[in-house]
């Protein structure tokens, strides 16, 4: 139904998933929420044109994720060939209602290096588990697990030199 | 077995960053022209093929219903044995 009629049923899939994708790439490209709004934007149109590909092979929600980080690697690429792009402090601050505490946290994910940083987001941000979040990065189910405990590895003491106890 | 990194993973899910609503999508592009193109020339091509294998089906049929005339083969019903018995005294 979907791949067949799927204006009004992509709209829904819209609403559902875009204010994740939208954090995931924020996160990905350095915080900034500019480039991260238009690249939301980027990432559903790229899925709607290939939504007649889709192979139900994983669910919509990773297999939107998966075109969401291609579009953060892509852009990325487009801006120096760097895989890291410097800390926008200003947008850092502009989510209103936002703890001084989750702020500092959003700062030491970006302080890691693209990968730790996507795995963490993937699965304290946006609640995927490691078999989906094994589809969205392309690798396997156990190197996501021994990834995803190296990069905490890394994190934490990010944290620690913030003044956090974790 | 215990989770060497419990406290963190509570500490980052207690600040976890909020959702902004994000702007509606623009309206979805139409799809590339090629896509619903492709699709109407493989059902033209299937009918088409389709035509055309039942048309030199008929052209057989006709064909065989003429050599069987030119042989002047009789093929009225009547002449045509309806019993197991005279099936067996024809081949017989």
């Amino acid at each position: 139904m979907l791949i067949t009629k799927s204006e009004e049923a992509f709209q829904a899939l819209y609403a559902s998933q875009a204010g994740g994708v939208r954090r995931f790439l924020q996160g990905m490209v350095g915080g900034n929420h500019h480039v991260a709004e238009e690249l939301t934007q980027d990432a559903f149109i790229k899925a709607w044109k290939a939504l007649p590909t889709f192979a139900f092979k994983s669910t919509l929600k990773t297999w939107v994720y998966t075109v969401a980080l291609n579009t953060a690697r892509d852009w990325l690429r487009g801006h120096g060939g760097k895989t890291f792009v410097a800390l926008d402090p200003d947008s850092l601050n502009a989510a209103e209602g936002e703890s001084p505490e989750t702020r500092a946290v959003k700062e030491a994910l970006l302080e890691l290096e693209e990968e730790p940083r996507a795995l963490l987001m993937l699965h304290y941000y946006e609640d995927l588990d490691l078999n989906e979040i094994a589809k969205v990065l392309g690798i396997p189910q156990g190197t996501v697990k021994s990834r995803l405990f190296a990069a905490k590895g890394k994190l934490r003491p990010k944290l620690v030199a913030k003044g956090f106890t974790v | 077995m215990k989770n060497e990194f419990e406290k963190l993973d509570n500490f980052m899910r207690e600040h976890k960053p909020v959702l902004a609503s994000p702007r509606p999508l623009k309206a979805p592009p139409a799809r590339s022209w090629w896509l619903p193109l492709t699709a109407s020339a493989a059902v033209a091509i299937a009918v088409l093929v389709t035509i055309n294998v039942q048309n030199r089906n008929a052209a057989l049929d006709q064909e065989a219903l003429a050599g069987m005339q030119a042989m002047d083969w009789d093929m009225s019903d009547d002449e045509l044995p309806t019993d197991v018995t005279d099936l067996v005294a024809l081949v017989d």
